[in-house]
């Protein structure tokens, strides 16, 4: 029999109190990871509200409001492109695809986005990924709508439905184009983007409802920005500048991916505040497992005396108790990641359905893994107080047996 | 003369920030002799016990363990002279009670090897240990919880013999047991350490013990100027 297995035996005595340990790491490293977990995919599901887009164009303004209105439907723009302007920066060489958003209407304090039918091959979210359907298809006619996947669900629509558009952002009211229904032909798959808030109609739907609106001035002159496809990525920098020097009309051109990241730098804050949390959590659990070696200081004298008398070195008293944080937070950390992968599996589903957060089973990041090592390792460390203090106390009792 | 299990000359030890202190000004027990030491409560019985054992070092003096001086090794060498040399048995609760029987009793040869190989080569096997001690062979491989008190000490006396050391110390392992358990373990004991050739310094409260032994010794008298 070694040192290890003596140890082992002992903690098979004690084996209650030391689970309990490795759950309450367990937990927390679950809980960490998990966050972690969140964070990144926050951040890439934010960095990705919008991919295979290289360039936004709209009027000139400043790139953040450009970005927040063109992209999360938030705010307006303060003037819009002309028609004119929209498809001279459409038919230039470089350009692939050009999709027109046109925004301003609303349905029940949903945003209304009208494009063109192109919109549904070539807008990508995420991980270059196509908008899917639930059910039916793309718009085709003017009065036609496709809407997001939350508006479908919040208020209860289905192919076929005729749905009523207001002008403005007033849920509802006077503004409403009531003689002008919109009927649905399909419903949008959940994105976990403002997509999913959105109802998406043809700019010549739009055009005719503005047109016929007795009493307004208000028509359809133009768009409010412009997505656009490059033949070749490499003129990205290239045309963003050349469509920001353009003198017919000012515009303003930004690369989504770079204003994404200026915004989350304003926003990332909250990031690192979730990971301190975490951090903390972790410490909680910590002090658990020393508290739970403290316990047992009292209880294992006698034992730590034994050995000692029996020949035991005084640093084999300190092996031990290391020997057991070790394992402890070693088997607190295997059960977290297991609880962490449960938890994904068990929840994705929901998340996705419920707000619209597609939660990706990943495999452990680099950084989760150094989580991971840091977690055993300050299990180890924290070993060593109450090895310490039993090693300390092995010395000063001797031989005395106490219990 | 190496001989001597026990050696001790001019021993001088005082615990820090204590008065008192524990001299021994000369003190010998011959190899293969069995002791009776006696003194009142806080006498100093078991801080000898721990210098004797290497737990403890002096501040002055020296003491010899079978011909080893004790102070002149290093703690960790002290630690595995202890291991080989020394079988120590407690006055209670001397057993491990995550472990087997035969875990218990093996427990010291984990930390010496040199044991370990004696223990082999005397053929003091932990069977023979316990049909000798008057215990079934079938508790061997069981857990010790399930024992009586005397069972266990006959055990811890199984432990401290195992591999045959030259010096066992007794820290009065007779006081948790009744009469006839006392003799009994008394004639038991003698009779291994006999057959060990080992010595045996028996620390106890109890005088109707006294006539078993071939020395008794006060630690009163041991003690410089008492």
């Amino acid at each position: 029999m070694n040192l290890l297995s003596l140890g082992w035996k002992s903690a098979a005595r004690r084996r209650a109190s030391l689970l309990l340990a490795a759950l309450s790491i367990a937990i927390s490293v679950c809980l960490i990871l998990s966050i972690d977990n969140v964070r990144q995919q926050v951040k890439d599901g934010f960095m990705n509200t919008v991919s295979g887009t290289d360039i936004i164009a709209g009027a000139r303004g400043g790139s953040l409001n450009l970005l927040l209105y063109s992209v999360f439907h938030i705010g307006d723009a303060t003037s819009n492109l002309s028609r004119q302007a929209y498809e001279k920066v459409a038919a230039l060489p470089e350009v692939d695809w050009a999709l027109p958003l046109v925004l301003g209407d609303s349905h029940k304090g949903y945003r209304v986005v009208g494009s063109s039918a192109a919109f549904f091959t070539h807008f990508h979210y995420g991980r270059n990924q196509a908008l899917a359907f639930r059910e039916g298809g793309p718009f085709t006619e003017p009065r036609t709508a496709v809407l997001g996947a939350e508006v479908a669900r919040t208020l209860g629509y289905q192919s076929g439905d005729e749905i009523i558009l207001t002008h403005g952002l007033v849920a509802a009211g006077f503004a409403d184009h009531a003689a002008d229904p919109f009927r649905v032909t399909g419903i949008l798959q959940a994105t976990g983007t403002p997509i999913d808030r959105a109802v998406l109609v043809p700019v010549a739907g739009l055009d005719a409802i503005h047109g016929v609106m007795p009493g307004s001035d208000i028509s359809v002159s133009g768009v409010t920005a412009v997505l656009i496809g490059l033949k070749n990525r490499v003129m990205t920098f290239r045309l963003q500048r050349q469509l920001n020097e353009e003198i017919s009309e000012p515009m303003t051109a930004i690369i989504p991916g770079a204003t994404l990241a200026e915004l989350w730098r304003l926003l990332g804050r909250g990031e690192k505040i979730l990971f301190g949390v975490a951090a903390l959590v972790f410490l909680a659990a910590l002090a658990g497992v020393v508290t739970t070696l403290l316990a047992t200081l009292n209880e294992r004298r006698r034992e730590m005396a034994l050995l000692r008398a029996v020949g035991a070195k005084a640093r084999h008293v300190l092996v031990l108790y290391v020997f057991e944080s070790a394992w402890v937070s070693m088997l607190g950390a295997l059960i977290g990641v297991v609880l962490y992968y449960a938890a994904q599996w068990l929840f994705a589903p929901w998340l996705t359905q419920q707000f619209g957060v597609l939660v990706e089973i990943r495999g452990l990041s680099a950084g989760q893994w150094l989580i991971l090592a840091g977690v055993v390792g300050a299990g180890l460390l924290s070993g060593l107080v109450p090895g310490w203090l039993a090693y300390r106390r092995s010395l000063q009792d001797g031989l005395q047996i106490k219990y | 003369m190496s001989d001597d299990a026990i050696a001790i000359s001019d021993l001088s030890f005082r615990w820090p920030g204590s008065q008192t202190s524990l001299q021994i000004k000369q003190w010998r027990l011959a190899a293969g002799r069995r002791c009776y030491l006696h003194g009142p409560s806080g006498s100093g019985k078991t801080t000898l016990l721990n210098l004797l054992c290497g737990l403890l070092l002096p501040e002055a003096g020296e003491i010899r363990i079978a011909g080893q001086c004790l102070n002149r090794m290093r703690a960790q060498q002290r630690d595995v002279f202890r291991a080989d040399h020394i079988g120590v048995i407690f006055q209670q609760f001397n057993l491990l009670a995550h472990l087997t029987v035969r875990e218990n009793i093996t427990l010291p040869l984990t930390f010496s090897p040199a044991r370990r190989a004696r223990a082999e080569k005397n053929g003091s096997r932990v069977e023979a240990l316990l049909k000798a001690l008057e215990l079934p062979v079938s508790i061997a491989d069981s857990p010790v919880s399930a024992l009586s008190t005397g069972q266990q000490q006959r055990i811890a006396v199984a432990r401290a013999l195992i591999g045959d050391p030259a010096l066992i110390i007794a820290d009065e392992p007779t006081s948790a047991l009744d009469d006839d358990a006392r003799e009994r373990f008394l004639a038991l004991l003698f009779a291994q350490v006999e057959a060990s050739g080992s010595s045996l310094l028996f620390v106890s409260h109890d005088r109707r013990l006294r006539p078993h032994f071939d020395e008794v010794v006060a630690l009163a008298d041991l003690r410089e100027g008492a």
